[in-house]
């Protein structure tokens, strides 16, 4: 708290002249990049609420006239879309539990623990992610063939029970970034290898593991490879499988399919919008450090 | 050193020195415990199609019939007998040695911006993680209105200057450089990396550089980047093996055109396999590909040595 | 330790609800409905054309209840995933393909043939289709697609440019020669700058140029598939090259390719920027919809050496390693024969003769011009050839016609011996 109080008297002091310019300027460069952010979103929502043939009308329309609200309806009336809505949950949210579990517990490995071979295998991890996925596609198909997982959820979920190199190498970066001081108190406290890791290290990182949730809710809900390879029946779907059911090969329903992407898109937003709050209560965290 | 969950060590080791050994024991054997899941899911998911990979850049294997071994032919083709392969290498060479600095410098750029403390930063965080989910069609619609050579909005900007602006990506001379323009825009969905790494820097520091009266430049190069290099090293290598495997710019937008001037070596090898029926060819580019990019990480592996600096660090 | 547990416990409840899932995993033949045959359709259309399918699929399981259809629709990716499929020996007994593969997928055995199921005897015979449609399925006499639909080339034209301009709207017959001069007379500048051009023309794409190619005496490989040198720079071709280099460069008549990649997904012609447009039946029903367009249709232009079209086809083949070819067929000839072109019909051509006439596609004042190209068309290299897309000789082709439309001043004649020759090695290389 008095840091806290400290902090505020400091601003206090310094709202001054060069303070307010430096604010004027943070907001104008925020402005400007927030402008063109937010282009192809509105492309989006203009194009889910116009009729079919004014979606590439030249000049280009932003406003649609008419507005075509109904587009929404219809949308959502054609397809099964919570049939599907399940399904990218029940995937989205395994793999994210199944990540967070795996990750924090091997990165932690890598991080803290001393011993032979550990930079192989670490560059090893890392060589997992440098061939490109075109040539392994096959194999892992009949992989999960051989397995009896096609139309099943397993190959989409299972593989995130096993780590991730990516997300394996971000929280490695942050671990190593805390001093060991804390844990070698709390081994002296007697805290074993998971209570450390479970009531130290994860509560101080908590930033880096909503990046890792964010990241995973992300790559789950997006995904369209593995359910497009896995996947066959409708009933199986994903969001972002079903939704191409707008498209054809000559002939795209961009309205309908800009409407259903722009509601499939907002739990990603929502969830960055509410995930970020960690972000702030990471740094009161690490503030704490120095006790 | 008491440790409830580490596995007993059998004592059948060297009697002398035992307490020292057995600690350095326990910690190998904690470390294998703990990255066991990865092993694992390498074992079974990983490590068997990339073996499978290897084998069929040895083979000539159109996906229909059965494939044939030929050795080192796939090999000797892309070295020799190939123009295309060296024009993918160089694309994809240039895009990386431009995009991943740039990438890295923007997109730290704008989570500094991001991590300002003004009001409504939440709605300009979550804009600025737009990029990461909208649409792809719709960002390519935002680019055309940008580069359209005629009507579009750089041309616009450059003809007030009496410029008379190029052809951007229909232009073989302009349209790599157009992708890597394009690559900076999307580095807002990174972002979130950065303000995860910019706030785990402990505030005490940015305090005690106030009370010693730093300035905002001094603040960020001597608190701010040694503290961030874990973050940079991460983004650097991911960014690398990114940048090298390349694939969807060309993918959607330029299929590689035009003349080729946006070939991409990771959408190259992609239309061998699946649009020309060589995937022997294919996995063989995959694999040159993949010792390229093992190349450069290590580098960077091995230089991190001397500018990474872990808060944590067990030698 | 108690969060420690609930988490295991979240796990875990994840692994039940997996299980609970994936009760049904049959991806090959029988289901689990006892006799009941399982077909897998595979199609890479969605919407509509997704709809359609199910129709036809319905349809028949009504009069077949022994037979269980499934149709696996695959909008994106769709060849990736036939590959892949094929590869690890999963692919559906029925799958749509693309004209471009048809030689490939055949010449490799993924198709089985289908020859000897047309022979009246199943109830269909070749006669009952437009042959020129008919034959994109076929290789050497046999065959080995069957087609759910096509088009062909004809040109669209706007009424009301063209009777702003004062222009009579073009009639069948006509020559390139008059196609070029009407182009000319309905492009208009504003200070320099175009605002409306006479027509939009293919570019790069090769059956998009083919017609003025071939009208010319020209080509893009022999006809036994085996030479490109002597065809692709034959004199024919560099006529035709240069006609379409002044149409694009020299009189600008037609907008370039960075005009119209610049308005992505604009359809200009809808949008009344261009008065004519080189196109297949697609925008058709776009058209129908847009109340600013008045147009008509008219077939291709005619050269020196006649009238030539192309052709874009869509098929279905059944998978060789099926293990379900009777029922398969059985379905196969229904989804492209009466019934389902009936169907399809709505949205698209049908090979079915009898069925094209009923749907009126034989008189509609629109449509009727495709369907008189048919009798023109001439066949892609990409069907003459196995070699022609894998040795590398398109990727000269679409090299050479992308320089060609960058409009930077070249010799045509030259760079076109030199690409003729350069395809022709690489050709001659793989077909060895």
């Amino acid at each position: 708290m008095s840091m806290n109080g400290r902090e505020k008297i400091t601003n206090k002091k310094r709202l001054k002249p060069a303070k307010i310019v430096w604010q004027v300027i943070v907001y104008l460069l925020l402005i400007t990049g927030a402008i063109v952010m937010l282009i192809p979103f509105f492309w989006m929502l203009s194009t889910s609420l116009k009729e079919s043939f004014q979606v590439f009308s030249f000049p280009p329309k932003w406003i649609p006239d008419p507005i075509k609200w109904d587009n929404y309806v219809l949308t959502f009336n054609s397809l099964p879309f919570g049939k599907w809505l399940v399904n990218t949950v029940i995937i989205t949210a395994s793999t994210i539990v199944g990540t967070l579990l795996s990750c924090t517990i091997v990165a932690y490995g890598f991080a803290r623990f001393r011993a032979r071979g550990r930079n192989v295998l670490f560059l090893v991890m890392l060589a997992t992610m440098m061939l490109p996925s075109a040539v392994t596609m096959i194999p892992v198909f009949y992989l999960f063939k051989s397995l009896g997982w096609i139309n099943t959820f397993y190959p989409l979920i299972v593989p995130a029970f096993f780590g991730n190199a990516f997300f394996i190498f971000l929280l490695r970066q942050f671990y190593m970034s805390i001093p060991t001081e804390l844990e070698d108190a709390a081994k002296i406290d007697g805290l074993g290898t998971v209570g450390i890791l479970w009531r130290i290290i994860v509560p101080l990182t908590m930033p880096a593991l909503t990046t890792v949730a964010i990241f995973q809710f992300n790559g789950a809900w997006n995904d369209f490879m593995g359910p497009l390879l896995y996947l066959s029946k409708p009933d199986l779907y994903t969001l972002a499988l079903g939704i191409n059911f707008f498209k054809s090969q000559n002939d795209v329903q961009w309205n309908y399919l800009m409407a259903a992407s722009l509601v499939t898109m907002l739990p990603s937003l929502i969830l960055f919008f509410v995930g970020q709050k960690y972000f702030i209560e990471g740094i009161s965290l690490s503030g704490g450090i120095k006790g | 050193m008491q440790n409830e969950t580490t596995p007993v060590v059998p004592r059948t080791i060297v009697p002398v020195k035992k307490k020292k050994l057995t600690a350095a024991r326990k910690e190998e054997l904690t470390f294998y415990a703990l990255i066991s899941p990865w092993i694992i899911g390498f074992i079974f998911f990983i490590v068997g199609p990339m073996i499978a990979s290897l084998y069929i850049s040895f083979t000539d294997w159109d996906l229909l019939t059965s494939a044939s071994w030929v050795g080192f032919e796939n090999y000797i083709k892309a070295f020799t007998g190939d123009p295309l392969f060296w024009q993918a290498l160089k694309v994809t060479m240039i895009y990386s040695i431009f995009s991943v600095p740039l990438g890295l410098i923007v997109s730290l750029g704008i989570a500094m911006l991001l991590n300002q403390a003004v009001k409504g930063m939440s709605i300009f965080r979550t804009i600025y993680y737009l990029p990461a989910v909208v649409s792809g069609v719709a960002v390519m619609v935002l680019w055309m209105y940008i580069f359209n050579p005629q009507i579009g909005l750089l041309n616009t900007i450059l003809s007030y200057f009496g410029i008379q602006g190029p052809g951007w990506i229909f232009d073989p001379k302009w349209a790599l450089f157009s992708i890597i323009i394009m690559s900076l825009w999307g580095a807002g969905g990174g972002i979130i990396i950065w303000l995860a790494g910019l706030n785990g820097i402990p505030n005490y520091l940015y305090e005690a550089a106030d009370l010693d009266g730093a300035s905002r430049i001094q603040k960020f190069r001597h608190i701010t980047v040694p503290m961030l290099t874990p973050t940079i090293f991460f983004n650097l290598i991911t960014g690398i093996i990114g940048a090298l495997q390349t694939f969807g710019q060309a993918y959607v937008m330029t299929k590689g055109g035009p003349m080729n001037s946006t070939l991409f070596f990771n959408y190259y090898l992609f239309r061998k396999a699946f649009e020309e029926f060589d995937m022997g060819y294919a996995s063989a580019l995959a694999w040159i590909l993949f010792i390229i990019i093992f190349i450069f990480t290590l580098l960077v592996f091995k230089s991190s040595a001397l500018w990474v600096h872990y808060e944590g660090e067990r030698k | 330790m108690k969060k420690g547990r609930l988490f295991l416990a979240l796990s875990l409840s994840f692994g039940l609800m997996l299980t609970g899932c994936s009760s049904d995993s049959s991806s090959d033949g029988k289901g689990k409905d006892g006799d009941k045959v399982t077909l897998r359709v595979g199609t890479w259309e969605g919407g509509d054309g997704q709809a359609m399918q199910q129709k036809i699929a319905d349809g028949y399981m009504a009069k077949h209840p022994e037979v269980k259809i499934v149709i696996e629709s695959v909008p994106d990716q769709y060849g990736t995933k036939l590959l892949t499929q094929i590869a690890a020996g999963d692919a559906p007994d029925i799958f749509q393909i693309g004209d471009g593969d048809i030689r490939t997928f055949m010449e490799k055995g993924a198709l089985e043939e289908l020859t000897p199921f047309v022979d009246g005897k199943s109830g269909i015979k070749e006669e009952d289709y437009y042959e020129n449609v008919l034959n994109v399925g076929k290789i050497d006499d046999k065959l080995y697609t069957m087609p759910k639909d096509y088009s062909t080339l004809a040109v669209f034209y706007n009424k009301t440019l063209f009777d702003k301009a004062g222009v009579a709207y073009p009639e069948a017959g006509w020559t390139w020669d008059d196609f070029y001069e009407i182009s000319k007379k309905l492009t208009k500048k504003d200070n320099g700058k175009i605002v409306q051009w006479g027509v939009r023309l293919g570019g790069a794409e090769q059956r998009f140029l083919s017609p003025l190619l071939y009208s010319y005496g020209g080509s893009v490989i022999s006809d036994d598939g085996k030479k490109i040198d002597g065809y692709f720079n034959s004199d024919g071709s560099k006529k035709a090259l240069n006609l379409y280099n002044d149409m694009y460069f020299k009189d600008k008549v037609a907008p370039s390719t960075s005009d119209t990649e610049a308005f992505k997904g604009v359809d200009l012609f809808s949008a009344g920027k261009v008065a004519m447009n080189l196109m297949g039946r697609w925008p058709v029903n776009d058209y129908k919809a847009n109340p600013d367009l008045k147009f008509g249709t008219v077939e291709l232009p005619q050269g020196p050496n006649g009238k030539v079209n192309s052709i874009f086809y869509a098929g279905y083949g059944l998978y060789s390693k099926s293990k379900h070819k009777d029922a398969a067929w059985d379905y196969l000839k229904y989804l492209t024969g009466k019934e389902g072109a009936a169907v399809f019909a709505d949205h698209a051509f049908t090979a079915v003769k009898s069925v094209a006439e009923e749907k009126g596609q034989t008189n509609d004042p629109v449509l009727k011009p495709f369907v008189d190209g048919i009798k023109d068309v001439q066949i892609f290299p990409e069907l003459i050839s196995p070699y022609y897309a894998s040795s590398g000789a398109r990727d000269v082709y679409m090299k050479f016609m992308e320089q060609f439309m960058t409009g930077k001043k070249m010799d045509v004649d030259k760079e076109l011996d030199k690409a003729a020759k350069e395809s022709d090695e690489l050709l001659k290389k793989a077909a060895k």
